[in-house]
């Protein structure tokens, strides 16, 4: 006749054993899954090395230099007056064309080696003109009909009225390469 | 324990009564009398005993069990990962300091046969050769034949080549894993980073040092080379040595206030995968190995130690209109003067006879000691093992010694030392330490070290390294922007114990900028020949600082130096020439109007 203990510890050496084999074999499991996830990482890393080494040879000078002289002709090492400070740059560009007209003394500090700047003769406007805080030139600046126009006539946009509220033209990429360099050069005449 | 306690009350229940005694003894008998008893209640205690013992551990077991299974679910961040993530092969990488791949190592596959797996040798050499055309059988043949083990059949195959000799299928043949060294840039950097064996052990260059190094850990080596500005010295150089026929030359940038030598360039030049295909002379490395007279550019070094012994003031004359007679031997200038030259005119007209004189007015001993201060006596400190030990002419030295040596002959050094003296002179007098490996960054200033110099000195010496450029034999050096200064050297070659007068080392090493002395480029032709464009001159000033000047122009932007303005540049030329004095300078203004009435042959110097 089995006994209610003997019975009771039985049952519970075979749930144990149970879940004892259970996990061993869920640990090999791991364990070989593991060793073949670092195999793979360990031939990952060797393929980035060879690449590597690829990529060295295809980036040495000697033969960047000669894509360079095919693909990118105009291009050529910088020189040493290309390299400027920020003081000396202000000086160097043009003028800003939405600030006040009145900026002569920095034309006369302008450097041999820059290109002679064009003065745009334009008097100073005798009202006050609502000019907007953005930087880049508006198309339709309003300006008094006393003073000279600045010269974008490639737009044939209609000169708005001298006292209307100017309404900033949103710029738009225009797919039609034409109208940027049209609007490139008017500006630039303008200056 | 209660089984125990009722088995022992029915054993008491069948005891006898003892005669005489009227009442029953009590039911539960403590004391045990036989021996019987007492062995049968110790065992039942230790079977007790054993068995609570047992129950904790299986109590514990099925705790942790409880705990491992129900708490696991939610386990922390993953451990440390088991397999050394390094890379394949132990060989570090080399690199540039900006991290470009200079040297690594690739994986290969290399072919061997087991002798005593091939039973036909000679159906398995015919049919390996077939893949492999230039495999030697004969030899591969006896090895089968005759030896024991897995005989090197090839090294390093190509991974068709692995793939076709597979696939033939013979028994014996295995393929083991192996590496080989490669050198992406080739022979841009080839005397700096050297080559290896067919084993990847180093044997020149920085791989052979890298060996000797024994380093622990595997990262890469960051060595002081950029290898932009190797390209534009390879370049100019090369372009150099074309337009002027020369045999050989030699070009280096070095950080004056580091050592850090930023390129290095010997031509011609090798292909370090196949060492054994180049000349020797592609192999020497000129800049460090050659010792040679290094000729004017050591006019420099003379008149640092005539200055800074006190025996020579800037506005000393000296007479220079005579060739110098010193014994059977007559020194002579290459484009004799009609005046008397001050300190700074024998250095801008690159004067031998002054020169001499300076030496002979400071002594031979300081001088001697002098030079001594500047490394010239030794071989070079550097990390390659190609070093050359520069020729010294025996202590105590004549006076024909002590005058040719003044100018550059006499004494032969290798252009690295030239470099270092040169770099010690510019950057105030702070002996420089030339290294190949890249250093971290601020601790450049290093000056534990006596200065070779005074300060006084050293701004007198900028001061006439400018006018070289300004208005001497180097014109052609100058880069407006950068405030260049240097010295050019002709050194007449020697073949046998004469000194020819058709072959020569031209030489130019160049100093930017010179309101802040940082870096020293240096450039050397050896026999250049002059052509049309150089009106037949072939000397420094001619060949070898036009192709400074055009380095510096270069490599001044990549190496972050800011330009001056023309205005700028004025002013920081009038501080650097202001160590001379006025006298000088006004003498100067005059000569150089008059040198612009005269004709423009003077630009040719030595």
């Amino acid at each position: 006749m089995i006994r209610k203990s003997t019975l009771f510890w039985c049952v519970l050496a075979l749930g144990s054993s149970a879940i004892l084999y259970h996990t061993s074999y869920r640990v090999q499991a791991l364990q070989s899954e593991l060793g073949e996830v670092n195999a793979q990482i360990a031939s990952e890393q060797e393929r980035i090395h060879v690449l590597n080494a690829e990529w060295a040879y295809l980036t040495t000078p000697a033969r960047i230099q000669k894509l360079a002289a095919r693909h990118l002709p105009t291009q050529a090492p910088a020189k040493t007056y290309q390299v400027v400070s920020m003081a000396e740059l202000t000086k160097q560009l043009p003028p800003r064309p939405d600030l006040a007209p009145a900026q002569p003394q920095i034309m006369a500090q302008a450097t041999a080696k820059t290109a002679p700047v064009r003065v745009a003769a334009v008097e100073p406007a005798p009202a006050p003109v609502p000019v907007p805080a953005r930087k880049t030139p508006q198309i339709t600046a309003p300006r008094p009909a006393t003073a000279k126009p600045i010269a974008i006539a490639a737009l044939s946009r209609p000169a708005t009225p001298p006292g209307t509220q100017a309404q900033p033209i949103a710029y738009r990429m225009a797919a039609n390469t034409d109208q940027i360099g049209a609007l490139i050069n008017a500006l630039d005449a303008g200056r | 324990m209660k089984l125990w306690r009722q088995r022992a009350k029915r054993e008491d229940a069948r005891q006898p009564l003892l005669p005489g005694l009227s009442a029953p003894p009590p039911t539960t008998r403590r004391v045990l009398v036989t021996p019987g008893e007492q062995a049968l209640d110790l065992a039942r205690k230790r079977l007790a005993f054993t068995g609570v013992m047992f129950a904790i551990i299986f109590l514990v077991i099925a705790g942790r069990l409880v705990d491992v299974m129900a708490m696991a679910e939610g386990a922390g961040e993953p451990g440390e990962p088991h397999v050394a993530l390094t890379q394949p092969g132990g060989r570090p990488d080399i690199v540039d300091r900006n991290g470009a791949l200079l040297a690594t190592s690739l994986p290969t596959t290399s072919a061997c046969a087991h002798t005593r797996q091939i039973s036909d040798p000679e159906t398995a050499v015919k049919q390996i050769a077939s893949i492999l055309p230039d495999l030697d059988r004969k030899r591969l043949l006896a090895d089968l034949r005759g030896k024991r083990g897995c005989v090197p059949v090839r090294r390093h195959l190509t991974p068709n080549q692995h793939d076709a000799l597979n696939r033939i299928g013979i028994p014996g043949l295995e393929f083991l894993r192996d590496e080989r060294r490669v050198y992406p840039a080739g022979e841009l950097t080839a005397h700096v980073v050297g080559y290896t064996d067919i084993d990847s052990l180093g044997i020149a260059g920085m791989e052979k040092t890298i060996d000797r190094m024994r380093r622990s850990d595997q990262s890469p080596v960051k060595l002081s080379l950029d290898l932009r500005l190797q390209n534009v010295l390879a370049r100019e150089i090369g372009q150099a040595m074309q337009d002027f026929a020369a045999i050989g030359a030699a070009g280096m940038v070095m950080d004056a206030t580091s050592g850090e030598i930023l390129a290095m360039v010997s031509l011609p030049s090798f292909d370090p995968h196949r060492p054994g295909d180049a000349e020797d002379r592609a192999r020497f490395n000129n800049v460090t190995l050659g010792v040679y007279e290094q000729g004017s550019t050591f006019k420099t070094f003379t008149a640092a130690m005539a200055l800074n012994s006190g025996q020579v003031r800037i506005t000393d004359t000296f007479e220079t209109t005579k060739p110098l007679v010193i014994g059977r031997e007559v020194i002579h200038d290459y484009h004799p003067a009609k005046h008397n030259m001050t300190v700074p005119e024998i250095i801008m007209e690159s004067s031998n006879i002054g020169t001499a004189l300076m030496a002979e007015r400071a002594g031979a001993d300081a001088q001697r000691q002098f030079l001594g201060r500047l490394g010239m006596f030794e071989a070079p400190r550097i990390e390659l093992p190609e070093t050359g030990r520069p020729l010294v002419p025996p202590a105590p030295w004549s006076r024909i010694t002590s005058a040719t040596i003044a100018f550059g002959h006499g004494l032969a050094v290798s252009p690295l030392q030239v470099v270092t003296g040169t770099a010690t002179l510019a950057n105030g007098g702070s002996p420089v330490t030339p290294t190949l490996l890249a250093k971290s960054g601020k601790n450049s200033a290093d000056t534990r070290d006596k200065p070779v110099i005074s300060a006084d000195t050293a701004a007198k010496l900028r001061a006439m390294m400018r006018l070289v450029v300004s208005d001497g034999t180097a014109k052609k050096a100058n880069v407006p922007g950068y405030l260049v200064g240097g010295k050019t050297g002709t050194a007449d070659k020697n073949i046998g114990r004469q000194y020819s007068s058709n072959a020569r080392r031209s030489s130019f090493i160049g100093v930017f900028p010179l309101n802040k002395p940082r870096y020293i480029v240096y450039a050397m032709l050896d026999e250049p020949k002059g052509n049309k464009s150089t009106y037949g001159f072939a000397t420094g000033g001619w060949v070898a600082a036009p192709a400074v000047g055009r380095i510096i122009a270069e490599a001044g932007p990549l190496l972050g130096v800011t330009p001056l303005t023309p205005e700028e540049e004025q002013a920081a030329e009038a501080a650097v020439l202001r160590p001379l004095g006025q006298v000088i300078l006004n003498a100067l203004h005059t000569k150089t109007r008059n040198d612009q009435i005269a004709t423009v042959e003077s630009a040719g110097e030595n």
